[in-house]
């Protein structure tokens, strides 16, 4: 498939979200319940699927149906406020993966066969991994540290989605307690954070080389990220 | 007849292949005493369920077409539309869906929800069907209606309910446990017909006071009333919980759940009680019209007797006694010998005999009131045509008829066969809009077409078995279309003088692609340069190039062609001379404007063993299949995926030996998309060899 001209519009986010990790580390995306996580991640795939990334979206706790609702409602926020030049989502999505798995299943070492299944069949080679609604209630530092050693094996980008409480305790680096755990595992870690009329996405833990002054937020009502120079 | 409409339920019953809505409906009819023998599907004693009227599905053990056929239980009028299960033949099911009220889903208690079931689910929630569901066949070995009540909150996103628990399973299935009642109900005598209600075995009952606790639950979120009784541990009495599930399951928020055996004659007559109490009736669910006098502005309709009359032809039967229409009345009384009109012609036709069906028998009736359903005879008309009351001008919505994507060329083998052919393909068409046929002009063949190649060979099979025609049949041919990607211009001059009067046309303007509109001309030509009187003679010669596209002769689709510019004589034009130099203008500009060929893609779902996950995703790939999705749950997984029709033949067959027969697919119609450029250049060279 041809690239796509990318919207000058996109190009000041899409340069955050696909250069924030490197192949083969993982980052995280902290947040309550309902503040934006899933279109975040939804985001930051397309962003990638854009500049011809492939992306292997696992979800945990959502059907194939409402993840690629997810992705059609993103996209079509995006293709209002961005002028796409007549790019649509059937043009991007042979770059994109959904599985979904039942909490309870899943396991790291059943998604690396998966993952290789794939690759070996030519069918799939993802550049990007997403996972998505994986539960913090238990200890998930095996976990993290496996899909770590399997990003850093196929070279993924690996972004997963930690949910927070309202009052949860927080460290002395501001982290969350459900994170805190494994956050010497995490590569990057950010926080969608509610304020005023803006879902600010704070950095608790960077990779270096990143350009302090870009911030990216979300707008709530559309759930679209955008990105300033400086924060406001 | 019972007047009260209050009394009248219209269901059909919905579900998989095989997961036994014949039987079910068979038994439904014995009990009400419309049948008096019980017959199996697959005929051991070559009678046949009554439902399935035609040959063929004897055979097959399959439901092909929907047959009406009405009963009474418990003073309740219940008329009942026996849908087909299979994909291919999905117009009958979404036409079926439209005239019902309610429907009973019916699932296998060892297969659960099947990929069959989600696209009949799909269906019901785009007619906004409400639906309690029948566990079937939990005396079958594997069956538990517990794993396919969850199935159906998680793979179909409903409130599922158990209303009912299995005393004993699988062979050792006795009855059921109601949880509104909190009896024991066994099905005793010869054939079930004694209902016994006793108490609930006392090793059952801490978990059926579990169960009802979580039905009351969920049901009290639709009473304030049942909420109440709960917080302040008041006595909660049957009629609260059956009003409050009532209303959950009418908003399509709560799916009660019933369970048993049609086939041993368990857990029959409690469904049909379910029928009665929470199902709609006809004046419980909002119906609309068209005003078309008012550019086609909704009218609501009133299920009203007294008021004018409207109603929907649903489905067309040729019987023995000639075309038998079966209507669906939405307001007023349909009644023998008044004058209706079609809507559509406006055409009066008089109401001659009027019946209500049992399967393939009749009997006659002198009106159908408001939400009843019945058939007319003898009147000609096309299925979807609405019949309203002198005057009244309205028109209900049309049915979604999505176009054909497959063709199969087929020839009589002998005149006789010509005629019986062409006999059936004229009732064929009429009866179902997604099936259509015509005459090929370069190659004289007969070409039917259709959404599938099962639904096509069914209507082969039928010709053969029904019509006595002998008929060869060609290889199925997929429907592509062309299109182009950008604007051309175009300026032609058509001239000619070889003695006698001289032809002489000029246009000039542009083409250019019009997604999703079919043909669009554009008449953008100020000051006479071309007159009017030769406009549509323009019009006609770009049209006419459509049929057969310049590089692949598929139909152009999607096109807008603009002239803006052009030159006339005032002797040597003519309607001719403007025809033909559309068409030069036409071949002119094509081959600048990009011309791609697109191909139908249907929206492919498997279901596996997760061990045989890697196999199927194999087999789509290999099919040029785009794998959307996979869905992991315990051992199945379903694999979604979008495949171009072209690669879909054929495709039951190897998925089946992929693996080992413990796969299922279905498969819809999903959308156009062009076809990559090497598969063109090989459609290409197959044109080019078969000249």
């Amino acid at each position: 498939m041809t690239s796509h001209a990318i919207p000058e519009s996109l190009k000041p986010i899409a340069a955050i979200t696909n250069t924030a990790l490197p192949a083969g580390r993982i980052g995280a995306v902290v947040a309550r319940a309902g503040v934006g996580k899933t279109p975040f991640l939804v985001q930051v795939a397309l962003n990638g699927m854009f500049y011809g990334k492939n992306v292997l979206h696992i979800n945990l706790s959502a059907t194939v149906k409402k993840t690629v609702v997810w992705y059609k409602e993103m996209f079509s926020h995006m293709a209002v406020r961005h002028s796409l030049g007549g790019v649509t989502l059937d043009d991007l999505i042979a770059r994109r993966f959904i599985m979904t798995l039942k909490t309870t299943g899943f396991s790291v070492a059943g998604l690396q066969e998966r993952i290789s299944d794939l690759q070996e069949q030519n069918i799939f080679s993802p550049d990007i991994l997403v996972v998505d609604g994986l539960s913090f209630e238990e200890s998930r530092r095996s976990d993290v540290s496996e899909l770590k050693a399997l990003g850093d094996s196929f070279g993924l980008k690996t972004w997963v989605s930690v949910p927070a409480h309202r009052d949860e305790p927080r460290d002395k680096r501001g982290m969350p307690a459900r994170i805190t755990e494994v956050a010497d595992l995490f590569d990057l870690i950010w926080e969608l954070l509610p304020e005023g009329k803006k879902i600010l996405v704070t950095p608790l833990k960077q990779i270096e080389s990143v350009d302090e002054d870009a911030m990216l937020f979300m707008d709530p009502a559309s759930m679209q990220l955008d990105a300033s120079k400086t924060a406001s | 007849m019972a007047a009260n409409i209050r009394k009248m339920r219209n269901i059909g019953i919905s579900a998989h292949i095989d997961s036994g809505k014949t039987t079910l409906t068979e038994r439904i009819l014995f009990f009400t005493k419309r049948i008096h023998a019980i017959h199996d599907v697959k005929g051991k004693d070559g009678v046949g369920a009554t439902m399935d009227s035609m040959e063929l599905e004897k055979e097959r053990g399959i439901t092909i077409a929907s047959a009406a056929t009405f009963c009474q239980w418990d003073g309740h009028n219940i008329n009942i539309i026996d849908t087909p299960g299979h994909v291919d033949f999905t117009i009958e099911v979404e036409r079926a869906l439209r005239v019902l009220d309610g429907a009973i889903l019916v699932l296998c208690a060892v297969g659960g929800i099947q990929s069959q079931s989600i696209t009949v689910d799909r269906q019901m929630k785009r007619y906004k069907v409400p639906c309690i569901a029948f566990v079937n066949k939990c005396d079958r070995s594997g069956g538990d209606p517990y794993r396919v009540t969850r199935q159906l909150s998680e793979k179909l996103g409903h409130n599922a309910v158990m209303m009912q628990i299995p005393i004993g399973l699988e062979a050792d299935f006795q009855g059921v446990v109601d949880l509104i009642t909190m009896k024991a109900v066994y099905f005793e005598g010869e054939n079930g017909e004694d209902v016994k209600v006793t108490e609930i075995p006392e090793s059952m009952r801490a978990e059926a006071e579990q169960r009802r606790e979580a039905l009351i639950d969920a049901a009290s979120e639709f009473s304030d009333e049942l909420t109440d009784a709960v917080l302040e541990e008041t006595p909660i009495s049957e009629k609260m919980v059956l009003e409050a599930v009532r209303q959950g399951t009418l908003t399509r928020k709560l799916t009660p759940v019933f369970m048993g055996s049609a086939y041993k004659n368990k857990g029959v007559q409690p469904l049909l009680d379910a029928v009665n109490a929470f199902l709609p009736a006809p004046e419980e669910v909002p119906n609309e019209a068209l005003d078309m006098n008012n550019a086609d502005a909704p009218v609501p309709l009133e299920s009203d007797p007294a008021k004018p009359l409207v109603a929907l032809a649903f489905k067309l039967e040729d019987g023995r006694y000639g075309q038998l229409t079966y209507v669906r009345v939405y307001q007023g009384t349909l009644a023998k010998g008044e004058t209706i009109v079609n809507a559509k012609n406006r055409n009066k036709v008089r109401v001659g005999r009027l019946v209500r069906m049992h399967a393939d028998q009749m009997e006659e009736v002198d009106k159908i009131r408001a939400g009843g359903i019945g058939a007319l005879f003898g009147i000609d008309c096309a299925s979807g045509d609405t019949f309203t009351a002198e005057g009244l001008g309205v028109s209900m919505t049309s049915i979604f008829v999505p176009d054909p994507v497959v063709s199969l060329a087929i020839k009589p083998e002998n005149e006789k066969s010509e005629v019986a052919m062409s006999k059936a393909l004229g009732r064929f068409s009429r009866e179902d809009p997604t099936f259509r046929t015509y005459v090929d002009e370069e190659t004289k063949e007969t070409i039917i077409q259709g959404m599938g190649e099962l639904h096509l060979e069914v209507y082969v099979e039928r010709m053969k078995r029904e019509y006595n025609a002998v008929i060869e049949t060609g290889s199925p041919q997929v429907a592509y279309r062309e299109t182009i990607t950008r604007q051309a211009a175009f300026n032609y001059t058509h001239k000619k003088q070889t003695g006698g009067a001289g032809q002489f046309g000029r246009v000039a303007g542009y083409i250019e692609p019009a997604p999703g509109e079919g043909f669009v001309f554009e008449n953008n030509i100020t000051g006479g340069d071309i007159p009017t009187q030769f406009i549509p003679s323009c019009e006609n010669g770009f049209k006419k190039c459509l049929g057969k596209g310049p590089s692949m002769e598929f139909p152009v689709v999607d096109i807008r062609v603009v002239i803006n510019d052009g030159a006339f004589h005032a002797v040597d034009s003519s309607e001719i001379a403007f025809e033909s130099a559309a068409r030069g203008g036409f071949l002119d500009a094509y081959p600048k404007a990009g011309p791609v060929i697109h191909e139908p893609i249907m929206k492919v779902t498997v279901e596996s063993p997760t061990d045989f996950q890697g196999a199927v995703m194999k087999l789509l790939n290999q099919r040029r299949g785009m794998i959307v999705g996979t869905q992991e749950e315990g051992v199945n997984a379903t694999i979604e995926a979008q495949v171009p029709l072209a690669e879909m033949f054929g495709f039951s067959n190897v998925l089946r030996s992929a693996t080992q027969g413990q796969a299922q697919f279905s498969m819809e119609f999903l959308t156009y998309r062009e076809v990559p450029v090497q598969i063109a250049e090989e459609l290409k060279k197959r044109k080019g060899e078969q000249k």
